[in-house]
């Protein structure tokens, strides 16, 4: 279902519940909108984010794998490595700039070389998360050289992380995180743009916003550059630049802006109802109320 | 009934009411109380007694006591109104609309992109909602409401149609209403079917009980305790 498909039912059941509903009290698209957006957010806190650790996090994430799949990122590259040379592990770590849409960190695997217990080169290999205390006693020191054969890595805040080998890493780099991401708010302004020809002009979307590729095409980067993008990739519109020309004649270009919104829930179709419900339940609540101050008020 | 036969049946029956102790009337002011309960047994017709059902086309009898009113128009090109959003308005005075009274029903022909998807212009009822109620339905920046049945509600002078986000194009209108009855004067001929200031507007059974409702009227202007009386024999009643 997508969002207006979500809004005529929230609308049809809402108008059961009460005739008030259908013309008097007839909520705004807006409100229906936010209600949807605060239930996305709420199934997401009951089932993952109200847990105490990163491992029951990651084991949530494993049994609702079939619902949450649709947030789930995966191997992206992470960039803008920031040295943590001051400390002392030199260059056995670094601090990599963490995804802004990033929600929970699944996993991560980089390439790694050790010397000695167990020597390897450039070896690519899974990450550890760990919290910061665990890291602590883990990382190595003058008076402590640790073994840990695989690297470590644990969030910082809320823009970094931080990934270190033990003392016998020579070299770590190239991140990739799978994470879960923020679900894009569901919202009227989104808009799609498609076309069957081999070429499909994106002038109506402002210059300098950015739009989100629905399907594979070629572009151009902030430089200027031509770019082949894949679906889900935040493209920036450049001036001058109105057309993305089709890659795979297989499939229909196709694009959608503003980037952060979505029509349609980044659940599964069988969750819908679900969510659905939800958003009626937190509206009627608030609903009720409004309907005994008005009792109270004639 | 022509109007001088309603005007005399009037006469015997007060007369009659009151025993000839109350206060006659001028032939103007029985013609004055005779309009007056021509437009109160049309209100009382199509919205029942006291706003009270049965109404109009709840009961075969009411619609046909109106039937010489009831107007249906073709088909009256609207002009858009973009204070209400996707909203649509047409004069009450446009080509086609005859003094209408109590409008009833609306339809507007109309194309959809979506929910449903309509590509041919087809005619769809509209529903009635309260003037004040319009602001839920316009589609603006924090509104994109979906309904197929566009709503309307009327103005002074104009009837608005609001349709949703999804509603195109909006091409036509139709009105189904009940027309404002010519006043009963001197001149009023015989009920013949047609529309006109010279005849009767209503058909001959309903002319009864328009005299009985302008006597009412005449004992309630005058005080008379008869009228009281009168008034709570009719509540026992049931409902015609």
């Amino acid at each position: 279902m997508n969002l207006t498909e979500l809004e005529i039912l929230f609308n049809q059941k809402i108008s059961e519940v009460h005739p008030r509903f259908k013309e008097e009290n007839r909520p705004e698209s807006f409100y229906i909108v936010n209600y949807l957006n605060k239930a996305i957010r709420e199934i997401i806190q009951d089932r993952l984010i109200n847990l105490p650790t990163f491992e029951q996090r990651i084991s949530a994430i494993d049994i609702h794998q079939d619902e949450f799949s649709e947030l789930i990122v995966p191997n992206k590259l992470l960039t803008n490595p920031k040295s943590i040379s001051n400390y002392n592990w030199t260059d056995r770590g670094n601090r990599y700039q963490v995804p802004s849409d990033m929600l929970i960190a699944i996993s991560l695997n980089c390439v790694h070389t050790r010397i000695e217990v167990y020597p390897y080169s450039e070896q690519k290999v899974f990450a550890q998360f760990v919290s910061r205390k665990q890291a602590e006693r883990i990382v190595s020191d003058p008076a402590n050289k640790s073994i840990f054969v695989r690297p470590i890595v644990f969030i910082d805040d809320k823009y970094y992380l931080t990934l270190i080998g033990d003392a016998y890493t020579s070299d770590i780099s190239t991140p990739y995180l799978t994470y879960l991401k923020e679900p894009f708010d569901l919202s009227h302004e989104f808009t799609k743009l498609n076309s069957t020809s081999p070429i499909l002009s994106i002038s109506g979307i402002p210059d300098g916003s950015y739009f989100r590729m629905l399907s594979i095409g070629e572009y151009v980067n902030s430089a200027g550059s031509s770019t082949i993008y894949e679906p889900g990739d935040k493209v920036l519109k450049v001036s001058g630049y109105n057309v993305i020309n089709q890659v795979d004649s297989d499939q229909d270009l196709e694009v959608g802006y503003p980037y952060n919104y979505t029509d349609t829930p980044e659940f599964p179709e069988f969750m819908h109802d679900i969510l659905l419900e939800m958003a009626l339940r937190m509206f009627l609540e608030e609903g009720n109320l409004k309907l005994v101050s008005k009792q109270e008020a004639q | 009934m022509t109007g001088v036969e309603a005007k005399e049946a009037f006469l015997i029956y007060y007369d009659r009411v009151t025993s000839f102790s109350a206060p006659g009337y001028e032939d103007e002011e029985i013609y004055q109380f005779l309009s007056d309960a021509q437009l109160e047994f049309v209100k009382e017709r199509t919205f029942g007694l006291n706003n009270l059902p049965p109404k109009f086309d709840d009961n075969e009898k009411r619609v046909a006591d109106l039937f010489p009113l009831i107007e249906t128009t073709g088909l009256i090109s609207p002009t858009a109104n973009t204070d209400y959003g996707n909203a649509w308005y047409c004069s009450k005075s446009a080509g086609g609309i005859i003094s209408p009274l109590y409008t009833f029903g609306v339809s507007a022909l109309l194309k959809r992109s979506g929910y449903p998807e309509i590509a041919d212009a087809k005619w769809i009822e509209c529903e009635r909602i309260k003037s004040e109620n319009a602001a839920k339905f316009v589609s603006n920046t924090f509104n994109k409401p979906h309904f197929v049945k566009p709503k309307w509600f009327e103005t002074n002078k104009n009837y608005i149609v609001v349709c949703d986000a999804y509603t195109t194009l909006f091409s036509g209108l139709k009105f189904i209403y009940i027309k404002n009855p010519y006043s009963i004067s001197e001149t009023s001929l015989e009920y013949d079917g047609s529309y006109d200031a010279t005849h009767m507007s209503l058909h001959s059974s309903t002319h009864k009980e328009i005299v009985d409702l302008a006597v009412k009227s005449a004992l309630q202007v005058i005080g008379d305790p008869r009228w009281q009386t009168k008034m709570q024999q009719e509540q026992m009643e049931p409902d015609k």
